[in-house]
C-alpha cells in the first residue's frame, strides 16, 4: 500500500501516480529471481544466458501483445520518462541535422516530453506548443495546422496524467503520417486501460511504464516500428545492448515482471475500465452535491480511473491537508516538486487559486466501492470543514474597511 | 509536505473560528492578504477596556497559517491590548514549528492583527 506522512492505511486512490503491484507479477518476478535465469541476458552464448535471453523475449512478446506491434521493436528502458528522451533526443539528434530541426508537441505534455524539447531549444531547435482547447484536447487540425516541411516529430500524450483526457491519437497519427512526420505518444496513462494499436493508430514510436499498469518500478518500454525507424540517436553509450539503442545489461525480473504486467492487463481490457469507470462515476455522483465543484474535461472523453475536481473557495495546500486519510494528488504546489500551481490547469484556464485547489482522484484495479464511499465522505467533509474558514470573508473585509 | 504535530492540532481547533451567528457590531476587524495570491486573514476584535475579550478569525491558506490564526487568537484571549504590540512571528513560528519558507504567509496574520490595532485606536 502507498502512504502519505507515514500513513499506510490510507485509502489509495493516486493510482495515475503509481500502482499496487499485481500479485501475478510479483509472483512472476519472484519465480524468476529464485530460478536459474539469472545469467546475462546478452552472454546467451550459454545455458544460464539463454535462459534469461528467453525470459525476455517472452516479455517482448507479452508487450507487443498489448500494443499491436513487433517483439523486435521493444527497446526497455527505465521507465517511461526514460523512454520519453530517448524518443524525443534520438529523433531530434539522428535527424535533426538531415532532415529539420522542427518537433510539435503541447503545453500540457508531462515534462518528460517538455523538458527535452526545452533542451531541443537550446541546442537550436524549434519546437511549437500546441494550446489545448479548454476541455485539455489537441484538435488533429491543430497539428495538421502547425506541421512544416522541416517537421520530424510530432510527440503527444494519449491521456493527461492530471486531467484524464484522452487525445485522438488515431487521428493525429493519420495526420502524422500523410506528411511522412514521425509520431511519438507517450501512453504511460493509457497503456491497459485504453485499447492501443501501433499499427491502425500510425504510432511511429510509443513509451510506456510498467508501474502505471501494476508493474514494478523502474522498467519502461519505448516501443519503435522498426519499419519507419531504423536508429535512434542513443542517450548512453557503452556495450551496444539493444542494438546499441540502450546500453546496460537487462534486469531480467523487472523486465519479466513488466511483461507479466502486460498480459493482465491485455486480458483485462474488455472489463476493468469499465468497472473502474463505473465507480469513478459514483464518487463524482456522491461528491458533485457540494457547492463551487468544478469537474475538469468534464465535456472530454476521460481515461476510466481519474477525476479531477476544482474546488472553488478553499486553499490548495491546506485541502490536501484536511484530505487525510486519502492518498491523492493535488493541482497545489506544494505537492509537486516546483514552485507553481499546476501548468495543465492553468492551460485550461483555471487561475492559480483554483488550479491549486484541484484535486486528481485516480482509481485502480483494486480500488473498491467501499473505497469510493469512505472518499466521497471524507471529502465532502474537508470541503465543508475548510469552507467555514470563509464564510465570512466578505463581511469581514467590509467591516474592516 | 510534513506537519508538526501543533500545525495538525491547531488546525482541528475550530474555537475562535468566527462563526454565522457571531455578531460583527461594536467589534474592529482588520484583514492583510488576497485570496488569489494564496492568503488571506482577517481578524474580529473585541475588547472590553484594555483587555481583548474576543478576537475571532477567518483565514484563506496553507494549513499553518489556519494553525498560527487559530493558535494566536488563543493566546490572546482576554490578554491585554499591548500583547498585540509584542507579538513576535518568528516566536510564533517557532512555537508551531512552521517551516522559514512560510514566514510570509505568517506575516500576513501579523499585519491582519496590526490592522485591527489600528482599527481599535482610530475608533
Amino acid at each position: 500500500m502507498a502512504q502519505r506522512g507515514g500513513r499506510v492505511n490510507d485509502i489509495y486512490l493516486d493510482n495515475a501516480a503509481s500502482t499496487p503491484v499485481d500479485p501475478q507479477v510479483t509472483q512472476a518476478m519472484h519465480d524468476c529471481l529464485s530460478a536459474e535465469a539469472y545469467g546475462n541476458p546478452a552472454a546467451d552464448s550459454h545455458g544460464h544466458g539463454a535462459a534469461a535471453r528467453q525470459l525476455i523475449e517472452q516479455a517482448s512478446t507479452q508487450v507487443a501483445g498489448l500494443i499491436n506491434g513487433l517483439p523486435e521493436g521493444v527497446t526497455w528502458t527505465s521507465g517511461a520518462t526514460e523512454s520519453d528522451n530517448l524518443a524525443i533526443l534520438g529523433v531530434a539528434h539522428f535527424r535533426g541535422e538531415m532532415q529539420g530541426k522542427h518537433i510539435i508537441t503541447s503545453i500540457t505534455e508531462h515534462s518528460a516530453v517538455l523538458e527535452p524539447c526545452r533542451q531541443l531549444q537550446s541546442e537550436g531547435f524549434d519546437i511549437t506548443y500546441l494550446h489545448p482547447d479548454s476541455e485539455g484536447r489537441i484538435t488533429p487540425e491543430s497539428v495538421k495546422n502547425a506541421l512544416r516541411e522541416n517537421t520530424i516529430l510530432v510527440s503527444l500524450m494519449h491521456v493527461n496524467n492530471e486531467i484524464g483526457v484522452i487525445q485522438d491519437i488515431a487521428a493525429v497519427g493519420q495526420v502524422c503520417r500523410d506528411s511522412d512526420t514521425l509520431f511519438h505518444v507517450d501512453a504511460a496513462q493509457s497503456a491497459g486501460r485504453l485499447p492501443l494499436d501501433v499499427v491502425a493508430q500510425n504510432i511511429d514510436l510509443l513509451s510506456l511504464s510498467a508501474h502505471k499498469m501494476y508493474g514494478p518500478k523502474g522498467i519502461g518500454v519505448l516501443y519503435l516500428n522498426r519499419q519507419r525507424i531504423s536508429r535512434l540517436q542513443p542517450l548512453m553509450h557503452g556495450g551496444g545492448h539493444q542494438r546499441g539503442l540502450r546500453p546496460g545489461t537487462l534486469p531480467t525480473h523487472q523486465i519479466v515482471g513488466m511483461g507479466m504486467a502486460c498480459e493482465i492487463a491485455q486480458a483485462a481490457l474488455d472489463s476493468e475500465p469499465a468497472a473502474i469507470e463505473r465507480l469513478r462515476e459514483t464518487l463524482w455522483s456522491e461528491i458533485a452535491t457540494l457547492p463551487g465543484l468544478i469537474r475538469n474535461s468534464a465535456n472530454a472523453e476521460t481515461v476510466c480511473g481519474i477525476l479531477s475536481v476544482s474546488v472553488a473557495e478553499v486553499e490548495g495546500e491546506s485541502l490536501l491537508h484536511a484530505l487525510r486519510g486519502l492518498s491523492v494528488s493535488s493541482g497545489s504546489a506544494c505537492n509537486t516538486a516546483s514552485d507553481d500551481a499546476s501548468y495543465v490547469l492553468r492551460a485550461l484556464g483555471r487561475h492559480d487559486p483554483l488550479a491549486e485547489s484541484t484535486i486528481r482522484f485516480s482509481l485502480g484495479r483494486y480500488t473498491t466501492a467501499n473505497d469510493v464511499a469512505a472518499a466521497a465522505t471524507v471529502f465532502r467533509s474537508a470541503v465543508t470543514e475548510l469552507r467555514c474558514y470563509v464564510s465570512r470573508m466578505n463581511e469581514v473585509i467590509e467591516h474592516a474597511v | 509536505m510534513q506537519y508538526s504535530s501543533q500545525v495538525n492540532e491547531y488546525c482541528k481547533d475550530k474555537t475562535n473560528v468566527l462563526a454565522m451567528s457571531d455578531r460583527l457590531s461594536g467589534c474592529v476587524a482588520g484583514a492583510a492578504g488576497d485570496p488569489a495570491k494564496g492568503a488571506w486573514v482577517g481578524f474580529v476584535l473585541r475588547v472590553d477596556g484594555q483587555r481583548i475579550s474576543s478576537l475571532k478569525f477567518q483565514v484563506f491558506g496553507c494549513p499553518q497559517l489556519v494553525a498560527a490564526c487559530a493558535y494566536v487568537a488563543e493566546q490572546l484571549q482576554d490578554c491585554e491590548l499591548t500583547a498585540i504590540d509584542r507579538l513576535d512571528t518568528a516566536e510564533l513560528m517557532l512555537s508551531l514549528q512552521i517551516p522559514t519558507e512560510k514566514a510570509g504567509k505568517i506575516l500576513t496574520l501579523h499585519d491582519a492583527l496590526v490592522r485591527c490595532r489600528r482599527g481599535l485606536k482610530a475608533n
